[in-house]
């Protein structure tokens, strides 16, 4: 077995292979000058990347060897939706049982039943009723997280910032918001539902109601699918962060704090990945991750490989990587554009 | 995609260059020699040529990208139905504008 580090950058991806995770093959740059946004895989095993532009948009691409890559031309969307909102970024990619979910921004999800050839709109939650409440963060109004449930597929989550975490059982024709114990970002007079700023979010791959959640308001876990959270930050030196993470191997946690949104940078200097080995009870710095630094980790470019390992990406381009799960780090030697996405892949 | 408007221009031949990051897409040239009777009818037969470039030069209402700057002959379009002629040269650039403030969550 080797490994496949995806690397999406702000100005291209490049591609980290590896037998045993020891030393790294590098190619790239990949999709040169793109923004390279989220990776996935279709459910042949065909790659697939996001790009995005300021200047001229957003969309999908797939590869068979992850060298070449096409463009798909029905990519998602928004042409003919009932106001004038934008598809800027395609932010994540899920997919389970033959079907692949795309997340993007202008707040948004998408289906695809042809492996990413052709996408068409989730109208139960693009155009929920709720919809013109809906309002951005700083990092604008992004669909960015899916989760869904590995034993019921029609049982799905999204987070979207800044709006909160939605929950489908009926396979995305209808959703419903679950975010009660956290503290709104955005409060909104017209649905006070509405107005979450979730970050991240990962789930206990054994029990899908078990979910942690990277809040813009903190850090929070829920127990039964997102009824009620429950604030969970005993030990960090602060609530703000973007990524979180879960190792299958070790159950251990992982997220990234920085000091607040007023300053999005490590606390005091100090950047560490920070890790909980009890469900998120307490939380630790994993001193083997701390060095000097004010860089930080986007909420995309933090994965594991199931396989005991855990990786990073930051926005000053250092790529990190341990293989004990979080005990000890090593770096690659070379350092990439500001880091947007980073996923591994055991293959 | 913008429907065609050139019916009632005169087509004509012009060529036409896109930048290299869009070239690199199609893995093609950046110049296309194409027929068409304005300036949108011409980015359309590119277009029409190379699909995938489609959504990088258009927007949802089928208008060109708004931080798309298309220079006619070496001035910049001001009206994108404004008639072509032959060996005419429409060059793509991405404009000043539109490039992203730095947003830490992402």
């Amino acid at each position: 077995m080797g490994y496949v580090l995806a690397i999406g950058t702000y100005k291209g991806a490049w591609i980290a292979r590896s037998e045993d995770r020891t030393a790294w093959e590098l190619s790239g740059p990949l999709l040169k000058g793109w923004e390279v946004n989220t990776f996935g895989r279709a459910p042949d095993g065909t790659w697939l990347a996001t790009t995005g532009s300021s200047w001229y948009g957003a969309a999908v691409h797939r590869s068979d060897d992850l060298a070449t890559w096409s463009q798909v031309v029905d990519g998602p969307s928004f042409a003919g939706a009932p106001d004038d909102r934008r598809l800027e970024r395609i932010w994540t990619i899920a997919g389970a049982g033959g079907v692949l979910f795309a997340g993007v921004a202008e707040a948004g999800l998408f289906r695809s039943d042809t492996g990413g050839t052709s996408w068409s709109p989730v109208s139960g939650f693009n155009e929920h009723r709720t919809r013109s409440g809906w309002e951005p963060g700083f990092g604008g109004l992004a669909a960015h997280r899916i989760l869904i449930d590995p034993t019921d597929h029609q049982r799905m989550w999204v987070g979207a910032s800044a709006v909160g975490v939605f929950r489908t059982e009926d396979g995305g024709e209808t959703w419903e918001l679950f975010n009660d114990g956290v503290v709104p970002a955005a409060p909104s007079d017209d649905y006070p539902e509405i107005g979450f700023c979730v970050h991240c979010l990962v789930a206990h791959p054994d029990d899908p109601d078990l979910i942690w959640r990277q809040d813009h308001m903190g850090v929070f876990r829920t127990t039964n699918g997102g009824d009620s959270w429950e604030r969970i930050q005993n030990g960090l030196p602060s609530r703000f962060g973007f990524p979180i993470e879960r190792d299958p191997v070790t159950g251990r946690l992982f997220l990234v704090p920085l000091e607040a949104d007023e300053f999005r940078s490590p606390v005091g200097g100090r950047f560490a990945v920070y890790a909980s080995d009890d469900n998120g009870d307490a939380w630790h710095e994993l001193e083997g991750s701390a060095r000097p630094g004010w860089d930080l980790v986007l909420r995309d470019a933090m994965s594991v490989d199931g396989d005991g390992g855990v990786y990073i990406g930051s926005s000053a381009g250092a790529v990190s990587w341990s293989t004990d799960s979080g005990d000890t780090w090593s770096t690659l030697p070379t350092s990439f554009p500001r880091v947007l996405s980073l996923h591994a892949f055991p293959v | 995609m913008p429907s065609r408007s050139d019916g009632w221009a005169l087509m004509a031949t012009v060529e036409v260059t896109i930048p290299r990051m869009l070239a690199d897409l199609v893995a093609g040239p950046r110049r296309f020699t194409v027929d068409g009777g304005t300036v949108e009818g011409a980015l359309a037969a590119v277009v029409a040529k190379h699909p995938e470039l489609g959504v990088h030069l258009f927007d949802e209402t089928g208008s060109i990208r708004e931080h798309v700057s298309c220079f006619h002959n070496g001035s910049m379009v001001s009206t994108r139905t404004a008639p072509v002629a032959n060996g005419d040269s429409l060059v793509i650039l991405q404009a000043v504008s539109g490039g992203q403030a730095e947003a830490a969550a992402r």
